[in-house]
């Protein structure tokens, strides 16, 4: 019998948080882009309303039942993956929506899911073969490499990287020897190599974010203008609504540099508060996941901490201009429906993760008062 | 179980450390962004955001003494258009073929050039332009620019004096330019919001700075006066075929300027349709040799230091004087001639005798005196001081011939001020043209008049003034003449100077009067160049326009001011006085001295029949009154209604009947 009460309370405190966070800041962030100032809000609104319903429905089933439909999940998520690649969208020639009724979703995001779920399905049954290059680390290897080629044909490379670097890390954290993770290192050396080569000026463009006021007027533009909402909140923020480059001047406001918005409205200080929920959030879920009992527990939970939190570190390091710009969201606070669907799922995940280890202590103060 | 427990732990451990060192580099630079170097940032994201919005300032509208606007601002636009995005094309471009009277093919073709932007009119005064302005000023496509135009409602009238404007209204010439930038005022600022796409958004919380209207200037000119004056200039250069033609009235109880024309004519309104030539006002920027009309310097040089007395009989009868090897004629033989009528009759010879006579520098002195040789200082760019030879290069001839108004150059206006020292009673004045600045505050700074010095004494003027009278009545000066009106001055006839010689077929025709004669109110000079001809005279071409002009003011229903000279003499010495004045009173201020005027006479004693003046005119009644010897008093506009002394009671010479006017 599980308990409904009995998850980790900081967690889910500090998830609440970031919501809460998130809708203050996309509200004000999106004000000036819709047809009317609620446009993004409501929708916004109404994605977390559905993401609590299906992360609630994560939070109640037993998650080791993820165990049995893993398999299943990872081939509709292929077949999901393939699809993709028939709807091209007509404005930016890409394949990344998948229309389903009247929503879309991005397959890509439900592929990191399929893919956790299955490593770490394939780490518990598989565990006298971890070391096995050929039994243990092949497989998996070819897995991964299915995902990632389809999700590069949408394409969307920067969404394969980090799947690629999720992948590795469970396999890091499940065990995988190290010479073998050395193999990978070694593909991303080759690759590196072979794109230098092969295309030097991308690579030229794509390290130009060093230094974006190079070209403020090309490609150096939408850094430059993040920089300039970031400068202009300075210590203490312009104060709630007086964002200057929400108007127009920062393109992808309120989705993936929402977080320049932020740090202009709320400055260094609010940043920083938002930069301590998300470690908090993921040091919680790494401890969560590692207090759990079984392989599988540990690896999900590991798996989609380090996917939220990842996706918070690069997305936030695009926008201070750390990492080149890629079009990762920031969990919880960007707008898009298949992110924050996943990062329900996720947190939902985790919690249940969270009350099967609270259950495991209840049951033993259970023995003790028994004896 | 244990040792991959231990294992994983150890991994999660690594892996943390590795994202945290993550997290810690981000929080590094976001310190470095937003604390460190925010200021940087802060500055370009304001900028970026922030439009400043010049508010254009009013410029001040330009006067006459009787509130008439001769230069006032309008409102002109200018549409342009993004085409591409229009798709109504030839709707638009008829609806402007309409109402600017062109074909609309014209339009059609610049909204389907496939340009971004097109200007399809510019600078369209509201009057035409206002339907289409409030059909349009809310349409993304057209874009409606309003900008202050300068408009002068008169046109010629005055034309050079006003001088114009460029396109930014600041002023190029004339008082526009010299009053520029009390007229222009302070353009103010507002900033307004910009987005990324560049549109503006208003803001009440940022910061403005309203713009301040410019000054208005109420000038001492009467448009009456300069219709006038332009008129009858322009029908004499028409008729005598001038180079050019200029006139100048002036009030010579107070040196304010009442008229000045210059022919050929020149409209502000519509600059490049003009010669550059014509846009000067060439009465204080051109000089020339003011010939016989100078002689009144000797004349007063003489009297006032008793060197001659008007009975003094002079010898003119040769007909000719030598001087320096050089032989000076007369226009005809006299013989021995008065001083008085050595003056009437203009002879050169008796000139520089009385010149000579009076010696070098004595006569010197009294150019200065006069004015001449130095810049009057009115308010009016571009003025020259004329040539004047020093003293010490004075040769015996060259006392001769400026004694006769040549070898010396003057301004007309410095001409028109040295006659008005005569008809004021010897004292010289700085010229006015402006009579009050008035701040859109409502302070007001009013010119007062400004007396330059005493040229001579009252008695020597009065004598003068007398001299000149006769010459209009009988001497050379009878053109000027009109039967029941005392209009004296002097003709002028100078040789001009053509490649450094003198002339034997250009003259400069002048002639310098002022009237009434024993009291004058309006001094005027005129000056024609170059008339063709045989009658090329002063006494021929300009005395008739002077008298025109005399005629013709005295004639206007109610504004010639006929003020008693004890009044004059209250407005005594002057600067400019500065006083804080709600407008209405400043208004009530204004130098409108209602409908009373006043009129004396001097001659006849003994008793007089008081006359009928009902349904007189006012010009008739006081013709008539003033003929019998009364002190006539005018009330209001119009015929005469009632007459303070009834009609055939006899009454002494001198008094006073105040008739009342109405329409």
């Amino acid at each position: 019998m599980y308990r409904t009460k009995k998850f980790d309370k900081g967690f889910l405190f500090a998830t609440g948080l970031l919501i809460c966070i998130g809708f203050i800041i996309q509200y004000s962030a999106s004000s000036k882009l819709g047809k009317d100032p609620n446009y993004f809000m409501v929708r916004h609104l109404m994605r977390i309303g559905i993401g609590i319903i299906i992360g609630l429905f994560f939070l109640f089933i037993n998650y080791k039942f993820l165990k049995k439909i893993s398999l299943v999940v990872a081939v509709l998520s292929i077949i999901s993956l393939v699809a993709v690649l028939f709807f091209k969208d007509s404005h930016t020639h890409v394949c990344r929506w998948l229309p389903i009724g009247p929503i879309k979703i991005q397959p890509a995001e439900f592929a990191k899911f399929a893919l956790i779920i299955y490593f770490a399905t394939f780490f518990e049954n598989h565990q006298e073969e971890l070391h096995d290059f050929k039994n243990g680390f092949l497989p998996l290897t070819i897995v991964l490499f299915v995902f990632l080629f389809l999700i590069v044909l949408e394409p969307d490379f920067s969404t394969s990287a980090v799947t690629a670097a999720i992948a590795v890390m469970i396999m890091f954290i499940g065990g995988t020897k190290m010479k073998h993770l050395m193999i990978f290192g070694f593909l991303f050396l080759l690759f590196a190599f072979v794109s230098i080569i092969h295309s030097p000026y991308k690579i030229k463009r794509v390290f130009s974010y060093m230094n974006p006021e190079q070209d403020i007027q090309g490609a150096g533009y939408q850094l430059y203008q993040s920089y300039l909402c970031l400068g202009n909140g300075g210590v203490w923020g312009a104060g709630l609504g007086d964002s200057i480059g929400k108007n127009h001047f920062l393109p992808e406001a309120n989705t993936d540099f929402i977080f320049a918005i932020f740090g202009e409205e709320f400055g260094f200080i609010g940043a920083m508060l938002l930069l301590i929920i998300f470690i908090y959030i993921f040091i919680k879920g790494m401890k969560i996941s590692f207090r759990s009992s079984d392989i599988f527990g540990t690896l999900v939970g590991v798996g989609l901490s380090v996917s939220i939190f990842i996706y918070a570190l690069i997305n936030i390091g695009v926008v201070c201009g750390i990492f080149p710009v890629t079009g990762l969201p920031l969990p919880f606070i960007s707008y898009g429906g298949s992110s924050m669907i996943y990062n329900f799922i996720a947190v939902g995940i985790v919690l249940n993760i969270s009350r099967q280890h609270q259950q495991k202590i209840n049951d033993e103060k259970l023995v003790i008062i028994n004896d | 179980m244990e040792i991959i427990k231990s294992n994983i732990k150890k991994r999660i451990y690594f892996l943390s450390f590795f994202l945290v060192l993550v997290w810690i580099v981000i929080v590094g630079k976001l310190f470095s962004i937003q604390v460190t170097n925010n200021e940087h940032y802060r500055n370009i994201s304001r900028k970026q955001s922030e439009y400043k919005k010049t508010l254009e300032s009013g410029r001040g509208t330009i006067f006459d003494r009787n509130h008439k606007p001769l230069a006032i601002n309008t409102i002109h636009y200018s549409f342009a258009a993004h085409p591409l995005q229009i798709k109504y094309k030839t709707r638009l471009a008829k609806e402007f073929a309409k109402t600017f009277n062109t074909n609309y093919q014209q339009y059609l073709k610049k909204l389907k050039s496939g340009q971004k932007f097109v200007w399809l009119e510019r600078n369209v005064p509201k009057s035409i332009g206002n339907e289409l302005f409030k059909k349009y000023k809310n349409n993304k496509n057209i874009i409606i620019y309003e900008k202050n135009h300068r408009e002068y409602p008169f046109n010629e009238l005055s034309g050079q004096l006003l001088g114009f404007t460029n396109v930014d209204n600041n002023g190029l010439s004339g008082l526009e330019k010299e009053f520029n930038s009390e007229l222009s005022g302070t353009p103010g600022f507002q900033i307004l919001e910009k987005d990324g796409k560049g549109k503006k958004t208003f803001r009440p919380d940022f910061n403005k700075k309203p713009a301040i209207d410019g000054s208005d200037i109420i000038l001492t000119l009467d448009h009456e006066y300069q219709a006038i004056l332009q008129q009858e200039l322009y029908a004499a250069f028409e008729k005598f075929d001038a180079d050019n033609a200029m006139g100048i009235i002036v009030d010579p109880a107070t040196g304010e300027i009442r008229a000045v024309a210059s022919i050929p004519l020149f409209d502000p309104n519509h600059t490049l349709d003009y010669n550059v030539s014509s846009r000067k006002n060439i009465l204080v920027t051109d000089i020339f040799e003011p010939g016989s009309t100078f002689k009144i310097v000797a004349a007063t040089a003489a009297l006032e230091e008793k060197s001659v007395t008007p009975e003094d009989t002079i010898e003119t009868e040769k007909g000719y004087i030598i001087v320096q090897t050089r032989k000076i004629h007369d226009h005809e033989v006299y013989p021995n001639l008065s001083f008085a009528d050595v003056i009437k009759h203009s002879s050169n010879v008796g000139t520089i005798k009385v010149a000579q006579k009076l010696g070098k520098s004595e006569l010197f002195t009294y150019i200065l005196k006069f004015g001449f040789g130095a810049k009057t200082n009115i308010d009016f760019p571009g003025e020259v001081p004329g040539q004047l030879v020093s003293l010490k290069k004075w040769t015996d001839l060259r006392l001769a011939q400026v004694a006769m108004g040549h070898g010396i150059t003057c301004t007309s206006l410095q001409l028109a001020m040295a006659y008005s020292a005569i008809a004021n009673g010897g004292e010289l004045l700085k010229p006015q043209i402006v009579k009050s600045i008035i701040k859109p505050t409502g302070k007001i700074s009013i010119n007062k008049k400004k007396v330059i010095r005493r040229v001579a004494s009252e008695n020597t003027m009065e004598i003068i003034r007398k001299l000149l009278l006769h010459t209009v009545k009988s001497g050379t000066g009878t053109k000027a003449n009109v039967r029941g009106m005392n209009i004296a001055g002097k003709t002028g006839t100078a040789q001009k100077v053509v490649d450094g010689k003198y002339s034997k077929s250009e003259y400069i025709a002048s002639f310098a009067g002022f009237f009434p004669a024993e009291n004058p109110q309006l001094v005027c000079v005129v000056v024609v160049d170059n008339p063709k001809g045989p009658n090329h005279y002063g006494g021929t071409v300009s005395a008739p326009v002077v008298k025109n002009v005399f005629t013709r003011i005295t004639n206007l229903s109610n504004t010639i001011m006929l003020t008693n000279k004890k009044n004059k003499k209250n407005k005594q010495n002057s600067n400019i006085v500065t006083t804080t004045l709600e407008n209405e009173i400043v208004k009530k201020t204004l130098p409108r001295k209602g409908n009373q005027f006043i009129s004396k006479v001097d001659n006849n004693s003994g008793m007089i029949k008081v006359p009928d003046f009902r349904k007189m005119s006012m010009q008739k009644a006081l013709t008539v009154g003033q003929s019998c010897g009364l002190h006539m008093i005018i009330r209001g506009s119009g015929k005469v209604q009632k007459q303070s002394v009834s009609r055939g009671k006899i009454v002494k010479n001198g008094t006073v009947c105040i008739v009342d006017l109405s329409s």
